[in-house]
């Protein structure tokens, strides 16, 4: 607020002399900005978590943790302090505040109960947010102190929360009117509002147990209480102290030999410099010299902290505060951005620059070169840094987690970005400090989803990552001549937009770029599946691994195993005539469909063939007698199997069938040739028209099935969906499964026929070996040209329609019967 | 503000300013330039090692496999293992009697533990029920080249082995020779044949020519091996076997393995399994079912070939020099010790490509497997030995020293760290401690176990065991 708008303030309040009404009202307004912008971050956090969650899941959503919404008012305690009080230091607006006729006392009161208000404002729209959203764990008691469980997602309970909350307002405030500069006193606040924390790590640490979280809640509210019991007194005095007269220069200080710039100017020893550039360069880093000495000290602290830790495998002691120190790191680099325009009179010296003609462009330059050097030699030290030293968790479970060099950039360069950028836009440094790394987390929060989740491209992410700064390259002009509103705004909307759109569009761009059926082909095929599905008859489960005993023994932990396999052994059959029963008729028309359990086809085989050794290998005459009902069984079988319109059933009778006619072509099988049991077999084998339409039958039901399923939770594990970004599967798997129908009934009508077309079965094998190498797969045509009997999956399936199509299917075999009327 | 003539001052602070973002740029450069050289190096090292017929397809794997296999007796081969496959799942309640002790390949519980109980008339059925399955392996010609089976190769999840059902083939086998030498040893009148034949049948399957172009299957087929070898030293208990049949033995046990040439080749195999992914880069990866890929930088990928050339060259497999060859190849990969600069350009981690050798598995453990087979080989010529002098000569020989009578090599008495087994001499019995008797075999994926004292090579080979000769 200006002085301007102060005193007009002053001039419009109706008040007695006394009042202060006035005062109240510009206090408010000067802490208004910071609860709005809170508010709406935190409102933009629920609705992009609503976005993310609902993209990732296609069945209901998932709201951020109530956590979030509880730090928040912290936030807002943090900024208070440094807004009402430090700003107006800085400004020096609070000298000619403490002129008017207003009592020191009164003053920092009205200015902290401001605050409290702001605080108690937040809290109800935490709470709101809370309870609205329904954020809480309905199981828990947060409303109790020590209440918390060890499962618990929340650290604290919420008394802890709020008077925490409190005690950092009033460290706010004390750092606020201790320290002038805003900057510092931010930074000095830190470590303060962590100082309960810290402490109660330090006493979990001298008790040497570990500690309940009962406990550590109790201790929490402890040493907070404390510090509120030792900051409110000191803030008292600090603020009447620096509302006071300021203190006469001390003597030494006069002949001190640290001259301040305009001193060496008047000195006359200025330095001298050739380049427009230069001047800028110098200016930046001799007005913030002490910000970016701390800025660049808390990125050093982090590299430290990530060194020490990939250098030990486990955490004891005072390791333990380690991880936290490693976000300084980011929380520097965001603030790096923020000086750009924010620095201590940085926005000054930008409009002492457009009065002298300085073009915006170098401006531009010189202000980021500090802070992108800063940036690249940290960037440099952490490159040289990983060339040196093992990545695996033999060493440093921390090591192997560690980003590569291109990664951590491409994650700075977003948080520099951003913060830039909200630092141009935002006009209070104290705003732009808590708001450019909240906004700089959810956009590359965002962007990481996008990139992670919805398959957004490297090169989109760059985009992204660049648009704050040509944002702020754009505006330069602008903000030079204090000219940039409400023109910043567009701008900065166009940005967001860009930022949130550019993803979600690449996102539709790949939807879309998945063909599907024309809605008269969908339109057509489902009346065709509808069809079959009310014509079909519901198949006849068959057991081909064998009839399992048919009561289950009771368990008992003294039982006799050779008792359990006399039970067991005695109880189990391979009879196939039995095995068959469910489905036997006379007469092969007469079969019903039938239905197996496709990965028992392998026992099924397998005792085809033990029955077809001890024939052969028999030397009795009538031996093949014994073979037979296997024939006769697998005949049934593969006729009942090819009515059923479940498309494993298909697959399974195309096994019976290969194994039918690899059967029948053997030499042995030649004097039976008249058999009824091979009259039976090669009656029952299909030409491949009828198998095509089989085949299409139980595609095409299978297709309804899916469409109409109650359950229509998305199958995560499928082979296709796992190489398709996860957010977009919802969107991706329909239209994937539309193509893979398409492909199948392609690929059954192909099957009549020897066709060299070979489009269908690459959807089909990129379908269900998704990432495997088409040429080597049974869907590849060296496989194809192979005997089926060689190549098939037995017991296992690896993808549907490997048989279709191949020599099998229009192999004659030689024991072909006179007439195929065998009934 | 005026701009005249650079000055030094201009000049020191554009360039100290400018310093980080240029070798920053300078660091890039050189990662992306690194990044290109030890790319162009990967294919002519895949090409040096396998030739262009192999390397330019697209699966080299399978490519390999085709070329070292016949499908002459696939369909066969097939039937049988399906046929016994059937088999087991009806006696799925008798396997748990009857199996092999997982930990112990050799331990057979039936035979050795429940030999009184009436799990034998189960046995005895379910041989009585294989015998076609047995008859019918007479029709395979195993002289031939290995037989080709199916499966999805190039795809991560096949899971279509047939191979592994050979597993099960052979465990038929070893019960069915286990059950000839039981029905002997119970027999008044011993006839030695059907548990001589029952064990040729054994011993060619066990050494049954599968490529090892399958991944894997050389560690199986060593435990397998392990487990034959056993079943021989326990035979010799029975005091059955005639001179001739000790003498069949003998020769049995006593045949060249080249175990060198077998590790080349199952070294070679995993080459050209990820040969793909040695050109291309992609690495997929899993995490909370969904596949990601991430990117290894190719001076990785080069040390990974290295490593894997080194580990092929190596010799003594078969040795505890081989397990220490092994484990030091194998840890300075891990250490990275020759990541190049491009690895900077890695994404999404530094540590990707660490699950990629843990995914190939420990090659000293591999090494370690074969040192076993290695020692339990010469172990059990030995005991074939002493029970063949005794057969000639009427007596146990007093010291294994006198066992090259019977034409015994001097290095087959001893162990791995060339130590004479042991040897005891009772009244009617022979001891021979096999101190080799057990490896850990886990997987460990910590390398430091293998640095722990009580697993190294000769804290185990100290365990001592014996086999009772009658």
């Amino acid at each position: 607020m200006t002085i301007d708008a102060t005193l007009q303030t002053t001039a419009t309040t109706r008040h007695e002399a006394s009042s202060t009404a006035w005062f109240w009202w510009k206090e408010t307004r000067q802490l208004a900005p910071l609860v709005l912008l809170l508010i709406i971050v935190a409102l933009m956090i629920v609705l992009l978590n609503i976005i993310t969650e609902a993209l990732i899941r296609s069945a209901g959503i998932r709201l951020p943790n109530e956590v979030v919404m509880l730090v928040f008012p912290g936030l807002f305690a943090t900024g208070a302090g440094p807004l009402l009080v430090g700003q107006e230091r800085m400004q020096r607006t609070l000298q000619w505040l403490s002129l008017l006729p207003i009592t020191a006392k009164r003053l920092l009161m009205t200015k902290f109960l401001v605050a409290l208000a702001g605080l108690t404002a937040m809290w109800c729209f935490a709470g709101l947010v809370i309870v609205g959203f329904g954020l809480g764990s309905p199981t828990e008691s947060p409303w109790q102190i020590g209440g918390r469980t060890s499962y618990s997602t929340n650290p604290f309970s919420y008394p802890v929360w709020i008077v925490h909350s409190l005690y950092i307002l009033l460290a706010g405030f004390y750092v606020a009117w201790r320290i002038k500069n805003q900057f510092y006193s931010l930074v000095a606040l830190i470590p303060l509002a962590f100082a309960p924390i810290i402490m109660t790590s330090i006493t979990g640490g001298i008790l040497d147990r570990p500690l309940m979280h009962s406990e550590l809640d109790w201790m929490n509210l402890g040493f907070t209480l404390l510090g509120i019991a030792v900051i409110a007194p000191l803030t008292y005095w600090t603020a009447l102290h620096a509302l006071g007269a300021d203190a006469a220069p001390a003597l030494s200080k006069l002949g001190s030999s640290a001259l301040s710039p305009a001193q060496i100017l008047a000195d006359g020893t200025a330095p001298k410099f050739g380049t427009r550039i230069a001047p800028i360069i110098w200016q930046s880093i001799h007005s913030a010299s002490g910000s970016l000495a701390i800025l660049a000290g808390m990125i050093l602290i982090s590299l430290f902290a990530a060194m020490r830790l990939a250098s030990i495998r486990y955490l004891n002691g005072i390791d333990n505060l380690l991880p936290p120190l490693l976000l300084a790191a980011p929380l520097a680099i965001c603030w790096l951005g923020v000086g750009v325009f924010k620095h201590d009179g940085s926005a000054e010296r930008v409009r002492f620059l457009a009065d002298r003609g300085v073009s915006p462009r170098l401006t531009y330059l010189a202000l980021h070169a500090v802070p992108l050097a800063i940036l690249a030699a940290a960037m440099i030290l952490y490159g040289l840094w990983n060339l040196a030293i093992p990545h695996n968790d033999d060493h440093s479970a921390f090591a192997e987690t560690l980003p590569t060099l291109i990664t951590l950039l491409v994650f700075a360069a977003v948080l520099y970005s951003v913060s830039q950028w909200t630092s141009q836009f935002v006009r209070t440094l104290i705003l732009s400090v808590i708001l450019a790394p909240i906004l700089a987390a959810i956009i590359a929060g965002w962007l990481f989803f996008s990139f992670t989740q919805l398959g957004f491209s490297l090169g989109g992410l760059v985009i992204c990552a660049l648009a704050p700064v040509a944002a702020t390259f754009f505006m330069m002009r602008r903000y030079m001549d204090s000219r940039d509103r409400p023109l910043t705004f567009v701008v900065g909307g166009l940005v967001v937009a860009l930022i949130f759109m550019l993803p979600i569009a690449s996102a539709a761009w790949r939807i879309g770029s998945i063909p599907n059926m024309a809605a008269n082909q969908r339109a057509e095929l489902l009346d065709e599946a509808r069809i079959i599905q009310r014509t079909t008859r519901k198949p006849i489960g068959v057991s081909i691994r064998g009839i399992e005993p048919s009561n289950e023994r009771p368990f008992d932990f003294e039982r006799d195993p050779i008792k359990d396999i006399a039970y067991s052994l005695n109880g189990y059959s391979v009879d196939p005539t039995e095995i068959i029963r469910p489905i036997d008729a006379d007469q092969l028309r007469s079969v019903p469909p039938a239905t197996v359990d496709y990965w028992g086809l392998d026992v099924w085989y397998g005792n085809f063939h033990r029955a077809q050794m001890r024939w052969q290998q028999a030397d009795q005459a009538d031996a093949f007698d014994t073979f037979k009902p296997w024939l006769t069984a697998t005949a049934k079988l593969l006729v009942g199997l090819r009515q059923s319109t479940q498309l494993s059933d298909q697959e399974a009778a195309d096994r019976m069938e290969v194994l039918l006619i690899d059967t029948l072509a053997q030499d042995q099988m030649k004097p039976h040739s008249d058999d009824a049991a091979v009259r039976l077999v090669n009656a029952a084998l299909g030409t491949p028209a009828s198998r095509s339409q089989a085949r299409r039958r139980a595609v095409l039901a299978q297709w309804y099935g899916k469409l109409t399923s109650e359950n229509e939770r998305t199958n995560w594990r499928a082979d296709y969906l796992q190489h398709e970004p996860r957010g977009l599967i919802a969107w991706i798997e329909p239209r994937r499964y539309e193509q893979y129908i398409m492909a199948l009934l392609d690929g059954a009508t192909q099957s009549q026929h020897r066709s060299g077309d070979d489009r269908w079965l690459h959807i089909v094998h990129d379908f269900n070996q998704s990432g495997g190498i088409f040429s080597s797969s049974r869907y590849g045509q060296r496989m194809r040209a192979m005997p089926a009997i060689e190549t098939m999956t037995l017991g296992q399936l690896t993808g549907y329609a490997q048989l279709w199509g191949r020599d099998w299917e229009f192999a004659n075999p030689d024991n072909s019967p006179t007439s195929n009327d065998a009934e | 503000m005026n701009a005249t003539t650079t000055t030094s001052r201009d000049r020191t602070l554009i360039g100290l300013i400018a310093l980080p973002l240029l070798l920053l740029g300078i660091l890039l450069i050189c990662s992306i330039v690194s990044w290109q050289r030890h790319a162009a190096q990967i294919k002519p090292m895949l090409l040096d090692s396998f030739g262009a017929d192999i390397i330019n397809t697209a699966c080299p794997l399978e490519t390999h496999y085709r070329s070292t296999t016949s499908t002459q007796q696939t369909a066969t081969l097939r039937s049988i293992l399906y046929a016994v496959d059937a088999l087991d799942t009806k006696y799925r309640s008798v396997s748990s009697l009857i199996r092999t002790d997982d930990e112990d390949p050799a331990k057979e519980s039936w035979y050795e533990t429940r030999n009184e109980q009436p799990v034998d008339q189960y046995v005895t059925q379910y041989l009585d029920e294989a015998r076609p399955i047995v008859d019918a392996l007479a029709t395979l010609d195993l002289t031939g080249p290995a037989i080709w089976l199916p499966s999805d190769f190039g795809y991560r999840n096949d899971w279509t082995n047939d191979v592994y059902r050979i597993e099960q083939l052979i465990g038929l086998l070893r019960i069915n020779f286990h059950a000839a030498l039981k029905s002997a040893a119970n027999s008044a009148e011993p006839d030695t044949q059907p548990a001589l034949s029952a064990l040729r049948l054994y011993d060619q399957f066990v050494a049954l020519p599968i490529s090892t172009s399958r991944v894997g299957w050389e560690q199986r087929r060593l435990s397998q091996e392990f487990s034959f070898l056993r079943a021989v030293e326990i035979s010799l208990q029975h005091d059955l076997w005639n001179e001739t049949d000790l003498q069949t033995i003998s020769d049995s046990v006593g045949k060249q393995i080249n175990d060198q040439s077998r590790w080349q080749q199952t070294i070679e195999s995993e080459q050209l399994a990820r040969a793909p992914w040695l050109d291309d880069a992609k690495l997929e990866q899993e995490y909370d079912s969904t596949t990601y890929v991430e990117t290894i930088a190719p001076s990785r990928r080069v040390e990974w070939l290295t490593q894997y050339n080194r580990l092929e060259q190596m010799g003594g497999i078969g040795t505890p020099r081989a397990i220490n060859t092994a484990l030091k190849i194998q840890t300075e990969y891990w250490d990275e010790r020759g990541r190049g600069i491009d690895a900077a350009l890695q994404f999404p981690l530094y540590s990707n490509e660490v699950s990629m050798s843990r995914m190939d598995g420990s090659k000293a453990w591999l090494a370690k497997l074969f040192a076993k087979v290695a020692n339990e080989r010469r172990h059990a010529r030995t005991a074939v030995a002493i029970a063949l002098y005794k057969s000639k000569f009427g007596s146990f020989p007093d010291t294994l020293d006198e066992l090259s009578k019977v034409g015994l090599a001097v290095d087959d008495r001893q162990d791995l760290n060339h130590n004479t087994f042991e040897y005891v001499v009772d009244d009617d019995a022979a001891r021979l401690g096999n101190a080799a008797h057990e490896f850990p075999l886990q997987i460990h994926t910590n390398i430091e176990i293998y640095d722990t004292p009580a697993h190294t090579l000769t804290s185990i080979l100290e365990q001592y065991r014996m086999t009772t000769i009658r």
